[in-house]
């Protein structure tokens, strides 16, 4: 078993490095004869740097991105004591949308809108504030019931998406160009202005994540056996759900809502891991994200931008998630 | 020490539990008795802080528990309540590991490895220890329980209704193994249970309470008394002796006669 598990871990993280690496090179690869016709054009040169001062950040975003969705992912489910819901599936990504939507609409031109590091903190503080509340007013009561969780996540999610398009109809159309500047990111439009900025945040994220890993184990034994092994289960869930909420809005802002991506990889290492352990999981976790985003990102530069990576994933992960309900209703 | 004093608990307007004092007593097994609804597991859930406190004080060795920290009461509580199932694909070793959560905060080191394995001695768990939990019995299971317990290494066990779902011989297994901790380890224990003849066999000192009371408290033979458990159950008990312990009947041919 633990053989097993040791060869699978090996070829996780080489594919991992491989999908990297071409991901780095793709553009080299598709347009070999073309780049090696031309290489002593200072024209040429220029290009090929710029490219990979743009790519570079993008990998970052990626990868980091990957792990904080991944742990964050994992997190949720030990406090929410479920294995279905994610944060993305319950609508995080959608208030993170509709915060900086109302924002824009309401203080309009305001240093905490102009300026976007000022503007990110602001959305974080409030998309905390709005989760906290979320925790103590629906989820803490009704943990045990899955279904009403994920009615509840897509009642949210839709009721967000609509009063983010009301809103933005209501806009001045500078103000509308504008949100769409800062919020139309996507895996293939990365915000790398704040790629370097959000860095150090996101690693402290994932640092803090990792801490608590220990505790995170006691707490998957539920609410009194956590009590009883001196957690503070409230206070431990609240900070968690805290980190949660900083990291899908650091992640949002970076590449955009990317629903199922942390599902489908918390599951995956769930289920071809088996183990208990929060760090073990997150890493494993964080493998298969890195994974699926930056080698799906690999093939859809391949076909050329046709579709993008997002939609695979939720093609993917809403099949999985259908899986997931089927699964858990026969149990 | 362990001291309750002046205990209130409500749920909205309902009295779960009114002014209750008492101190538990040191190196026995106490039985917590008394009908359904009574506020048995409502005052072990307070005094083991599963529950949060409303008004009143609890005290360990004189201090108040609000004033200590969760992990500093978890080296001297332990609590096991009913039904707790584990939803995680964890080993028997594994869940007794968790056990040393307080002393180590995760990292486990030599002593704790020690404690561990003695505890899986203990309960007599080596055959399992690499098993799945949930590829266990229910006997079995209640043994790891204890065994997780045991490594967390407390001088105070709580327990609520460890009993339900065990036949006969795993609930006399239970109980022997709970003297045995007494004996052994000196350690203190309270349980909550509903079959009167089990208390009866084997604690120390019996608890009775009804409506969110303490009705009596004293040993066996100041409380398997029929005057005493009649009025605490609303039901006629005829209590006899048999190899100088005190049983109870449940059905009084007599009485349903008469």
């Amino acid at each position: 078993m633990d053989r097993k598990r040791r060869i699978i871990l090996t070829v996780l993280i080489a594919m991992v490095v491989i999908a990297i690496l071409l991901y780095l090179s793709t553009w080299l690869i598709l347009n070999f004869s073309y780049i090696q016709e031309n290489i002593d054009n200072p024209m040429m040169q220029r290009a090929i740097i710029n490219i990979i001062k743009r790519k570079i950040p993008q990998v970052i975003a990626l990868v980091v991105v990957s792990i904080l969705t991944a742990s964050s992912s994992l997190v949720f489910q030990t406090i929410t004591n479920n294995r279905i819901l994610t944060p993305g599936i319950l609508g995080f990504d959608a208030i993170y949308m509709v915060v900086h939507t109302f924002l824009l609409a309401l203080l309009g031109t305001s240093i905490f809108v102009t300026n976007p590091y000022l503007n990110f903190l602001l959305v974080t503080i409030l998309m905390v504030s709005i989760s906290v509340l979320m925790y103590v007013a629906i989820l803490r009561k009704n943990k045990n019931n899955i279904i009403f969780l994920l009615l509840f996540g897509m009642i949210l999610s839709t009721f967000a998406r609509s009063i983010t398009n009301f809103v933005q109809v209501l806009m001045h159309p500078d103000d509308f160009t504008a949100l769409l500047g800062r919020t139309s990111v996507s895996i293939v439009n990365i915000n790398t202005s704040l790629v370097y900025v959000s860095l150090p945040l996101m690693v402290l994220v994932i640092i803090l994540f990792a801490r608590k890993h220990h505790t995170y184990d006691v707490m998957a034994l539920g609410e009194n056996y956590s009590t009883n092994l001196g957690v503070t289960y409230n206070r431990e869930s609240m900070l968690g759900l805290i980190y949660i909420s900083v990291a899908v809005a650091i992640s949002t802002a970076l590449v955009g809502p990317l629903s199922f991506l942390g599902l489908i990889a918390a599951n995956i290492a769930r289920e071809l891991f088996k183990s208990s352990s929060h760090i073990k999981n997150m890493i494993y976790a964080s493998l298969f994200a890195i994974l699926f985003l930056v080698f799906g990102q690999v093939i859809i530069e391949i076909i050329n931008y046709k579709t993008t990576v997002t939609t695979i994933v939720e093609v993917i992960g809403g099949l999985y998630l259908i899986y997931l309900i089927v699964k858990e209703n026969r149990r | 020490m362990i001291e309750v004093r002046n205990v209130y608990q409500a749920y909205g307007k309902h009295n779960v539990l009114t002014n209750v004092n008492m101190i538990i007593q040191e190196h026995k097994i106490t039985g917590l008795i008394g009908p359904n609804g009574a506020g048995k597991s409502t005052l072990l859930g307070v005094i083991s802080r599963l529950l949060a406190l409303k008004t009143g004080e609890i005290l360990i060795h004189g201090k108040n528990i609000k004033e200590m920290s969760n992990i500093e009461i978890a080296k001297i509580i332990s609590v096991l309540r009913q039904n707790n199932n584990l939803a995680i694909k964890i080993t028997v070793k594994e869940l007794v590991t968790f056990g040393r959560f307080p002393h180590s905060k995760g990292r486990i080191n030599d002593a704790d490895e020690k404690a561990i394995e003695e505890a899986i001695r203990f309960m007599e768990l080596d055959a399992i220890s690499s098993k799945f939990i949930d590829e266990l019995s229910g006997g079995q299971l209640q043994r790891v329980y204890i065994a997780m317990i045991l490594a967390q290494d407390t001088p105070y066990i709580f327990l609520d209704e460890p009993l339900n779902n065990l036949d006969i011989k795993h609930t006399v297994d239970f109980m022997k193994n709970l003297q045995r901790l007494v004996k052994e380890k000196n350690k203190t224990i309270v349980i909550v249970m509903h079959d009167i003849n089990v208390a009866s066999a084997f604690c120390d000192h019996i608890v009775a309470m009804k409506d969110g009371e303490i009705i009596k408290e004293g040993n066996i033979d100041e409380m398997i008394q029929s005057e005493v458990l009649d009025g605490i159950f609303d039901h006629n008990f005829c209590i006899t002796g048999i190899d100088g312990q005190r049983v109870c009947l449940y059905k009084h041919i007599n009485i349903e006669k008469a």
